[in-house]
């Protein structure tokens, strides 16, 4: 693929703030078109790594390419193609809706009113309401048909529904999907919702401490890691020597294991481990992520 | 950009009507308690402190609310230059500004000016722009502090203060304001980026970013010697402090009554006549006079003091104008006016702005007035020759009147002056032994045959701008021969290193300052060019330097520099000294170092 087929590129990206390390070499290229969400515990790197392609934070070291260009030079034309919505929807809250519409409108050449009012539908807003009176729902919706209507190439969506209630969310999600606008761009989705990035994404991809960890199509994520339940007397196999556990339980005296890239031979671990009974079971996108993101977080030396 | 500057003043509309409509209402009130025209320099100084700390926390706020970073995202990720952006803001707060500042001034002026009899000259009608100016400088100094990289962006703060020390005035002190805000503006504009605390670059954004910081390194230097001062008030060794000051000292001269300090001078004179006179000293009435530093110009924006006194035998005030160079006079009972005067019979103008002093007497730079309440008429009384300007008024000095100009003293007859209102001629004319901007205090006694003056040249030692401060005392006799009686050096009583500190901690700031304080300004005749400091001084300023340079060797080598940046940040730092050396740590952060990259984990892939 040339450089050009991805919206996002990013060779070697690193970026320390003091002694930490927030993006650690990281290679990560997402193509054109769909909806990719990007997910990982706080302190993933998320945030660093919008910043840094939006121009916002220089890299350590590394190149971070957005729409094919180098990130630390984006003219007032590359920020025409891209749309970006943040969690605080931060937008004028002094001015009216209208006013901050017609704004945007000035101010974007290639603004689609269509898109704007088939979002803005969703939503009881009215256009002389002040924008500061609008509820974080009614807000979030105004600032995604305000980047929808841009026009964009790319869309980054940062953690758009952080702290809506489960109606805004679904309207928010709905007005996103059923937009035509979201279909001609491509949309970087960051959440940790795992529902909503069921729903939405066609393609998940996993930041830990500032690496890549996975990047594949969500299904297939879920493919991945299996559930077995296990009856197996006395304590069961030392959890060291578990091929690619992710997450161990003991429930009314059965051992529930989460494991990531095994197949029906992990069922002939389990009993040679003395397992009386061993079944697999399908596992969630949101159990598998949270698992698999659980497996490395940070714990003291002593647990 | 149009659109984000109708957004801000939407945002900021209600206040600057709340804080016009405030400003209005205050400055109203004190018009009908006072002539807000004819003020002392303080209160000038008052407002123009206000109007800029306005313009700060206007600053401070507007940029803050946007400096977060999710708001910073929102306003510089649109299709519009960063200087669009920036210029929208700082257009619309401009104007706020100019609502809030400039008109409630414009309106008090032109009622003063349409319904009372108080004057209102061109240099009135400036105050507004001035005020309007001061405030947009502060804006910008609180908008650059709160953008940039707040490890150093607080230093643009120094170029407001600018105005509190600058030499300039009228339309020159507009301007100083205008250098000001063009390299505040500068400052914004660099700093107003996806990235306000990337260092900047270009080697002149660079220079304009980091010349602030050095300066404002050197003023905070140069003010932790207070604690030096502190440390030696807590330990009881400043002389100031001494309950008896050092003998030979500046302090002691600087404090000493005038009989004592006439002795001091004549104690080593070897005059065949000093005793005599010293027993003269104890019996006479000593004459001191402490010359003037400032007089009033042309279309000065504020006054020294108020240029207007009161008649009251003919209950009227007499105000000066500077337009008219007379003064205008308007009933003290019914605020009518009640025409002009000028000087003598023909209504002459005042050739420099005149101040009143005393019940009845004026002076200005050239010459000095009486005026006389009957004829309602101002006499010229006393003129100085030309090229020389006052620096101390007409004052009774025994039997006579003594005057100083910036290069002589001048004893005119005292009799005459009580007597009569013509012109007078000067009796005697004694030379002045030194510089008048560096005369700390004049005294004289009268003798039978003439007068004995004391000279103390004492007048800037403090700021390392005088270093042989020294006393002469001279003669003159009735028929106006002058000899030298006696001189005494005197010792300045803090050490070199101290007083000289704003030299050494970096001889280019300080040249940098004392021109930025001369800007634009006329030439001063009361001032004085600062002396050549001494050697030890000197070789403190270079070992300063070297200190400066190694330190930058050090230091640029834990940062990112090109080859050629580092050198010159090394040179600049031996060249500047210190001051640079603290910008260039507080410009470049340490450099990231990154460990071995770990390798990715063989599941990711694209």
């Amino acid at each position: 693929m040339h450089s050009h087929d991805f919206v996002i590129q990013t060779r070697a990206l690193s970026k320390r703030y003091g002694r930490k390390l927030a993006l650690d070499h990281l290679d990560l290229a997402i193509p054109r078109g769909r909806i990719h969400a990007i997910v990982g515990a706080n302190g993933a790197g998320k945030s660093t790594l919008f910043r840094i392609l939006m121009g916002f934070m220089p890299p350590t070291s590394g190149e971070a390419r957005i729409l094919g260009r180098d990130s630390q030079s984006l003219t007032p034309a590359d920020r025409a193609r891209i749309g970006f919505v943040n969690e605080e929807h931060t937008l004028a809250s002094w001015m009216r809706v209208s006013q901050v519409t017609a704004m945007q409108r000035h101010q974007y050449p290639r603004w689609n009113q269509q898109a704007f009012d088939n979002v803005i539908g969703h939503y009881h807003v009215l256009p002389e309401q002040k924008v500061g009176q609008l509820s974080r729902g009614e807000r979030a919706g105004f600032n995604l048909a305000l980047a929808l209507a841009q026009g964009p190439e790319l869309l980054v969506l940062d953690e758009p529904t952080l702290g809506l209630d489960v109606v805004a969310k679904r309207a928010f999600l709905e007005s996103l999907l059923y937009s035509n606008a979201a279909d001609d761009c491509t949309v970087v989705y960051c959440s940790h919702q795992m529902e909503e990035i069921e729903r939405v994404a066609d393609n998940l991809i996993i930041l830990e401490r500032g690496q890549l960890t996975h990047m594949s199509a969500p299904e297939d994520f879920t493919a991945r890691v299996s559930h077995w339940v296990a009856d197996v007397p006395f304590k069961g196999p030392d959890p060291r020597t578990v091929p690619g556990l992710l997450e161990m339980q003991r429930l009314d005296g059965l051992h529930h294991y989460l494991v990531l890239d095994q197949d029906d031979g992990f069922e002939h671990f389990l009993r040679a481990c003395g397992a009386r009974n061993a079944q697999s079971m399908p596992v969630s996108l949101d159990r598998a992520v949270n698992a698999f993101l659980a497996k490395h977080h940070a714990a003291p030396a002593a647990a | 950009m149009i659109d984000l500057f109708k957004g801000e003043l939407l945002r900021f509309r209600l206040w600057a009507l709340v804080a016009a409509a405030i400003h209005l209402a205050a400055l109203g009130f004190l018009s009908r308690m006072v002539d807000l025209a004819q003020q002392p320099l303080q209160v000038y100084q008052v407002f123009a402190a206000v109007y800029a700390v306005a313009g700060a926390l206007l600053g401070l706020y507007q940029m803050g609310s946007y400096r977060k970073p999710n708001q910073w995202l929102s306003l510089l990720h649109r299709p519009l230059h960063r200087l669009r952006i920036a210029a929208g803001l700082a257009g619309a707060s401009g104007l706020v500004l100019l609502c809030a500042v400039a008109v409630p001034i414009l309106v008090v002026a032109a009622w003063q000016d349409a319904l009372t009899a108080r004057v209102v000259d061109l240099r009135h009608w400036l105050l507004p722009l001035a005020g309007w100016l001061i405030a947009v400088s502060g804006y910008l100094a609180g908008a650059y502090a709160m953008v940039g990289d707040r490890r150093y962006s607080f230093a643009g703060f120094l170029l407001p203060n600018l105005f509190m020390y600058s030499q300039a005035s009228g339309v020159a002190m507009l301007a100083v304001q205008g250098v000001a805000i063009v390299f505040l503006a500068v400052l914004l504009a660099i700093a107003f980026k996806p990235d306000p605390t990337a260092t900047p670059r270009h080697p002149l954004a660079l220079a304009a970013v980091a010349l602030p910081v050095q300066v404002g390194a050197y003023f905070l230097a140069w003010m932790l010697g207070y604690g030096v001062e502190l440390g030696w008030t807590v330990t009881g060794t400043h002389p100031l402090n001494a309950p008896v000051p050092p003998k030979g000292g500046t302090i002691e001269a600087d404090r000493a009554d005038g009989k004592d300090l006439l002795l001091l001078g004549l104690a080593g004179s070897r005059d065949p006549q000093a005793a005599l006179w010293r027993e003269q000293v104890a019996l006479s009435d000593v004459h001191t006079r402490y010359p003037l530093r400032h007089l009033p110009t042309w279309n000065t924006l504020t006054n020294p003091a108020p240029l207007e006194f009161g008649d009251d035998v003919n209950n009227t005030l007499l105000v000066f104008s500077h337009d008219r160079a007379r003064f205008v006079l308007r009933g003290l009972l019914d605020n009518r006016p009640r025409g002009e005067l000028g000087v003598g019979a023909m209504q002459a103008p005042f050739p420099a702005p005149t101040l009143p002093y005393g019940a009845t007497y004026l002076f200005n730079a050239q010459a000095a007035y009486q005026y006389e309440t009957e004829q309602q008429r101002f006499f010229e009384r006393i003129r100085l020759p030309a090229g020389e300007v006052m620096a101390s008024p007409p004052e009774p000095a025994g039997d006579n009147i003594l005057v100083l100009s910036d290069r002589a003293a001048y004893f005119y007859p005292g009799r005459e002056a009580m007597n009569g209102l013509d012109l007078l001629t000067p009796l005697l004319r004694l030379p002045m032994p030194g510089p008048v901007g560096q005369l700390g205090r004049m005294d004289a006694i009268e003798l039978l045959d003439g007068y004995l003056v004391s000279f103390t040249y004492t007048w800037g030692v403090w700021g390392g701008e005088l270093q042989q401060p020294y006393q002469q005392v001279v003669h003159v006799d009735a028929a106006g021969k002058v000899h030298d009686v006696a001189r005494r050096p005197i010792h300045i009583d803090l050490p070199a290193a101290y007083s000289n500190r704003n030299f050494w901690l970096s001889p280019v700031i300080r040249a940098l300052c004392l021109g930025a304080r001369d800007l634009f300004a006329a030439d001063d005749p009361l001032a004085a060019t600062p002396e050549r400091v001494p050697d030890s001084v000197l070789w403190l300023a270079a070992a300063c330097g070297l200190l400066s340079l190694l330190g930058a060797l050090w230091l640029t080598a834990r940062q990112s520099h090109a080859p050629r940046a580092r050198w010159a940040w090394v040179l600049l730092c031996g060249v500047v000294g210190l001051p640079a050396l603290a910008s260039l740590w507080l410009l470049y952060p340490r450099r990231e170092r990154l460990p071995v990259p770990a390798a990715q984990p063989a599941q990711a892939a694209a």
